[in-house]
């Protein structure tokens, strides 16, 4: 079982549809490989919420991983 | 007896048997999961009814889509009585054999198809496995294999006391000189690292880190040891498909 989660309590809305984000499954394209993460979205529309921590940090790491030696 | 890790505690379970790898890999504990036998068993369009075995047949994800999928006659092969007792709950009408690679505990022309997905570097002898599933083969009969493999000769990470595909990957020169000694012709032969750099990213994004993945399974500075490892080496992926020609015995 999974034990890192990018899901944390946020005051973020959807702007569109006024919505509070919740936790959920999707899929992540990245450097030609699919993903499944687990994070913040709008229930209504599916806007996603990409935090820092993900942008900046596990995106390095998988970069780094993915590219070749 | 079991050997013990010198970095922390005893790693007595090998990584294919851990939940967290299950989870990950969709049950089947390989790279491409069945999305890529599915892609190979097309490719070989075998012949409902076809007579296959798969070798190191784990829980049973293969041995249910030969069997549902393509209507095949499956025999799985085992080493692990706890694997084989969860593909036999999955595909009761199949038949399970615990056995090794390197001594199939099969008549020689058994079989049509001999399938074996990440298994053949962690059969301890690939020439001997490799022979064994010659033997088993008809005359005319596909050899499927998947398997990591090390991107340079003489490169072979050091790790702890894990029981997995990656402490055992081999060069590719050595499986193509193994399948040319065993008599088979070599059909096709495709990288897909793809898959396992998929695999290992998947890990990071569920895990946090390879280093905290592995610390699931062995002490932190074992793990630690192990990332380090890895880091060091080049591992691919491979699918080949090779042939027993209808001339050999």
């Amino acid at each position: 079982m999974s034990t890192f989660s990018f899901i944390e309590a946020t005051s973020w809305q959807c702007n569109g549809c006024n919505q509070p984000l919740q936790a959920t499954k999707v899929n992540v394209t990245y450097l030609n490989s699919v993903f499944n993460v687990e994070l913040m979205a709008c229930p209504k529309c599916g806007v996603i919420l990409v935090p820092e921590s993900l942008a900046v940090g596990k995106m390095l790491e998988v970069e780094q991983l993915l590219e070749d030696k | 007896m079991e050997p013990t890790c010198t970095y922390g505690p005893a790693f007595v379970t090998p990584l294919y048997e851990q939940d967290e790898l299950s989870l990950l890999t969709g049950g089947t504990l390989r790279p491409g999961g069945l999305a890529l036998t599915t892609e190979i068993l097309t490719c070989c369009k075998p012949s409902p009814g076809c007579s296959v075995l798969d070798v190191g047949c784990g829980p049973g994800h293969t041995v249910a889509l030969m069997t549902t999928d393509f209507g095949l006659r499956v025999t799985g092969l085992d080493t692990s009585a706890a694997m084989l007792a969860k593909a036999a709950c999955l595909t009761p009408d199949a038949n399970f054999l615990k056995g090794e690679a390197t001594a199939i505990p099969c008549k020689s022309h058994s079989f049509e198809m001999v399938i074996s997905e990440c298994v053949l570097s962690l059969t301890g002898d690939i020439d001997k496995s490799l022979q064994e599933m010659f033997r088993v083969l008809r005359p005319g009969g596909l050899l499927i294999l998947t398997d990591i493999y090390c991107k340079k000769s003489g490169l072979k990470p050091d790790l702890p006391n894990l029981r997995s595909c990656i402490g055992s990957a081999l060069p590719l020169e050595i499986i193509e000189k193994g399948l040319y000694n065993a008599g088979f012709t070599l059909h096709t032969l495709r990288d897909r690292s793809d898959l396992l750099k998929q695999l290992a990213g998947q890990i990071i994004f569920s895990y946090g880190s390879l280093e905290k993945f592995w610390q699931l399974f062995m002490g932190a500075e074992a793990a630690r040891r192990t990332s380090c490892a890895l880091a060091a080496v080049s591992l691919g992926y491979y699918l080949l498909i090779a042939e027993k020609g209808v001339n050999n015995g």
